[in-house]
């Protein structure tokens, strides 16, 4: 109105008469001349407004008071002059017009241009998964179907949980069935609806120990209780004892007798080839190889069960049995790549639980190639020779065949103090972003290149081959030439025994082949601390260490950082590792990666 | 450091000796061993049928050989024709009895003795032999070297 007071007082002063203060209250001798309308857009589309004006010319005190009317296509305030457009079905001039209320014969007129808007006719919602568990995200997503130039944006609603109205992501920590609304917001009359069922999950929990282990001698070795039990049947064992391991993958268990461990090997079906022979494994650790052979087990921690392999034609998920009585010993190929670790001794576990960054153990390296290398072999008459396998017959991670949960694990210590203690309890959590114990939260993502490897910096030298590994028991890092950071001597060889606690630090790095689109470019410092080896051992009843450090050798341009279980130590969230190929629901992160 | 170039020679002494090893080697590959003499590598049966190349350069010549699965194998070799050293790299552990010979037995009883607590990448350092190796699963490095036969004038940080 502020607007219109002025347009009329430039109309007193253009005709140079003295306006009588405009109103209602009018004088006798006063008349209207002219009255002329515009509007501000001229061209809308529905649902737009428009701001008309009206200029009223006349004499002695005459009223600029205007009424407004619209021809079609919209609503006007008859008052205020502002038109809103509706939807119309095709292009429409819409003619405004403004009536002096002093002088209803004088009226002036203006066209608006009202473009015809898509009209929208329904929407479609779905969420991907549509069954969660607790706590997991799920990520919905809508279709609108209409004509014309209709809006695609809808907004997000659900019966419960919680729903982002913009993205569309939802979860709940309740169990239930929910009816996730996406409602068109050009026409909120439209919409469509979508069930999520949200189940709770299983317990995705297990605990870990740091002990001595079943050698007595242990440092920094993660042990879980696994149970195995025969394909589809509810005989099982319970091994206990069994080193976790995020640098290695499958599920290997000491067979009774020989090699000192706790498994009966019998009930477990032998993996066989084509031709009915058994399959032996010569599997390779870095620090020496364990023999025995693959079998068919289904495998139980805590809540979890996994019992088959995508694309297997039997039952059971591929273990090793270390030390299998029923095939063979190990072939000069295998025994000739180093040490024999296919003991109770060597091991100092009675099974190895490797939940690394990889589907298989070997993978497609062994599934063909030129030559088949020294992995896996066909036994035939007391004779074993290395033999392909398919990646359904190899040792599989068994985190990776949960059904769900299965795109990583999450493990968790508390700190250890410095100097050592004699014992601590944490978890494996199974799932990344699947349930609520299990979230990303605010870790740090850094993707692994293909071979699980990521760079740290330490003193200068870049180490390109690095890996965060629960089955090493130190920091295992070139010195770098890093001032005291002396190895140790005699039965000690292979750690570092500094004269004092170093406080060192390094810098972790995603791998220059990374997975994601766009590339994350995350990196961070770690502070560590090293001390004497010889000291930390002197107390023989501390199993545990976060100030162990070893020697690595710079080698072949392929420098490792490898980040044992002292990294794990009071993580705040824990130590995340990612499965190949695996997303995590409602991020954008696929693995391999490691997040902490 | 001096640059390797393939096959090329900085001095006549490393020319007389590589031209007998390099024909030799590209005739019949194999390996030697760790602490061997280069012109036995005639008489070693090729366990591994991998494709060869021998880069020379100032202190000594390095025979690189490609294995079908994948492995990198380097082999060191003196003025002298010893093999000084030994390294590799890949998605599996190399034959590493024949690589290491006759050590193949003393680092397996080295790395026994050391009380590892544990498992980790392997160190073992002795005053006449050194083997490291290190990585995880589907790709492992090491390199195994013996101080006392590494010629004068070498790193052994070359060693790899």
């Amino acid at each position: 109105m502020r607007f219109l007071g002025i347009l009329a007082a430039v109309g007193c002063l253009s005709l140079l008469v003295a306006c009588g203060g405009g109103g209602s209250s009018s004088s006798s001798t006063s008349t209207i001349t002219l009255v002329g309308a515009s509007c501000n857009p001229t061209a809308i589309t529905s649902g737009q407004t428009s701001q008309c004006t009206a200029s009223v010319s006349g004499t002695g005190s005459y009223s600029s008071t205007v009424t407004w009317v619209a021809s079609s296509g919209g609503t006007i305030n008859s008052t205020s002059g502002l038109f809103t457009a509706t939807t119309v079905p095709f292009t429409t001039q819409v003619t405004i017009t403004a009536t002096s209320t002093q002088d209803t014969t004088k009226s002036g007129s203006t066209v608006i241009t009202v473009a015809a808007a898509g009209v929208v006719t329904g929407v479609t919602a779905s969420c991907t998964p549509a069954t969660v568990q607790t706590g997991q995200l799920t990520t919905c997503t809508a279709t609108v179907q209409g004509t014309g130039n209709f809006s695609p944006n809808v907004d997000w609603s659900a019966s419960g949980g919680s729903i982002n109205p913009i993205t569309g992501l939802f979860s709940s920590g309740n169990s239930g069935t929910y009816t996730i609304t996406a409602t068109s917001q050009q026409n909120s009359n439209v919409t469509g609806t979508t069930p999520v069922a949200v189940v709770n999950g299983v317990n995705n929990q297990l605990a870990i120990v740091v002990d001595a282990g079943p050698t007595g001698n242990y440092v920094n070795g993660a042990f879980a209780t696994v149970t195995v039990c025969t394909p589809g049947t509810s005989t099982c064992q319970n091994i206990d004892h069994v080193l976790l391991d995020t640098g290695s993958v499958g599920l290997r268990l000491l067979a009774q007798g020989t090699a000192g461990g706790e498994l009966d090997p019998t009930p477990f079906p032998l993996q066989i080839d084509s031709n009915g022979n058994p399959i032996g494994q010569c599997n390779q650790f870095v620090d020496g190889f364990t023999w025995g052979s693959v079998a068919l087990a289904k495998i139980q921690m805590a809540g979890e069960t996994a019992s088959t392999v995508p694309n297997a034609t039997v039952a059971g998920v591929p273990m090793q049995i270390i030390g299998d009585p029923r095939i063979p010993s190990a072939p000069s190929s295998c025994s000739s790549t180093g040490v024999d670790e296919s003991n109770l001794n060597a091991l100092g576990a009675y099974g190895v639980l490797g939940v690394g960054n990889f589907e298989q153990d070997c993978g497609p390296g062994c599934v063909s190639g030129t030559s088949a290398p020294n992995v896996y072999y066909s036994c035939v008459s007391g004779v074993c020779s290395a033999t392909f396998l398919a990646l359904a017959q190899q040792v599989t991670n068994p985190v990776w065949v949960l059904p769900a949960d299965n795109n990583g694990v999450l493990i968790q210590l508390p700190s250890v103090p410095s100097g050592g203690t004699t014992t601590v309890s944490g978890s494996l959590i199974f799932g990344i972003g699947t349930q609520t114990n299990n979230a990303l939260g605010s870790a740090t993502v850094f993707d692994t290149n293909s071979a699980a490897y990521f760079t740290t910096t330490f003193n200068g030298q870049k180490n390109s081959c690095s890996y965060i590994d629960s089955g090493s028991n130190a920091y295992f890092f070139p010195a770098s030439g890093y001032p005291g950071l002396t190895p140790c001597t005699g039965q000690t060889a292979g750690f570092y025994c500094p004269a004092n606690l170093l406080s060192l630090s390094a810098i972790n790095q995603n791998a220059p082949d990374q997975s994601q689109n766009p590339p994350t470019t995350n990196s961070g410092t770690v502070s560590f601390n090293v001390g004497n080896a010889n000291t930390l051992f002197s107390n023989a009843q501390f199993t545990a260490f976060s100030e162990l450090g070893g020697t690595n050798a710079p080698i072949n341009g392929c420098g490792s950082f490898a980040w044992g279980l002292p990294f794990f130590y009071g993580k705040q969230q824990g130590v995340f590792t990612a499965i190949e190929q695996q997303p995590v629901t409602g991020t954008s992160y696929v693995g391999p990666f490691w997040a902490y | 450091m001096n640059r390797p170039t393939p096959l090329g020679f900085s001095n006549g002494r490393t020319l007389r000796l590589l031209l007998p090893s390099v024909l030799l080697a590209l005739a019949f590959p194999a390996w030697a061993s760790l602490g061997d003499n280069v012109t036995s590598v005639q008489s070693d049966k090729a366990r591994m049928k991998g494709s060869l190349r021998s880069i020379a350069s100032q202190h000594y010549v390095t025979h690189e050989i490609q294995v079908p699965t994948g492995q990198v194998v380097r082999e060191f070799v003196s003025p002298k024709g010893d093999v000084f050293g030994v390294a590799w790299e890949g998605p599996f552990q190399p034959d590493l009895q024949q690589l290491l010979g006759s050590y193949f037995e003393p680092m397996k009883e080295a790395v026994s003795l050391q009380q590892r607590h544990g498992h980790g990448p392997i160190s073992v350092e002795t005053s006449g032999f050194v083997f490291q190796q290190g990585g995880h699963a589907r790709n492992f490095h090491g390199r195994a070297y013996l101080p006392a036969m590494v010629p004068q004038g070498v790193d052994v940080t070359e060693i790899q």
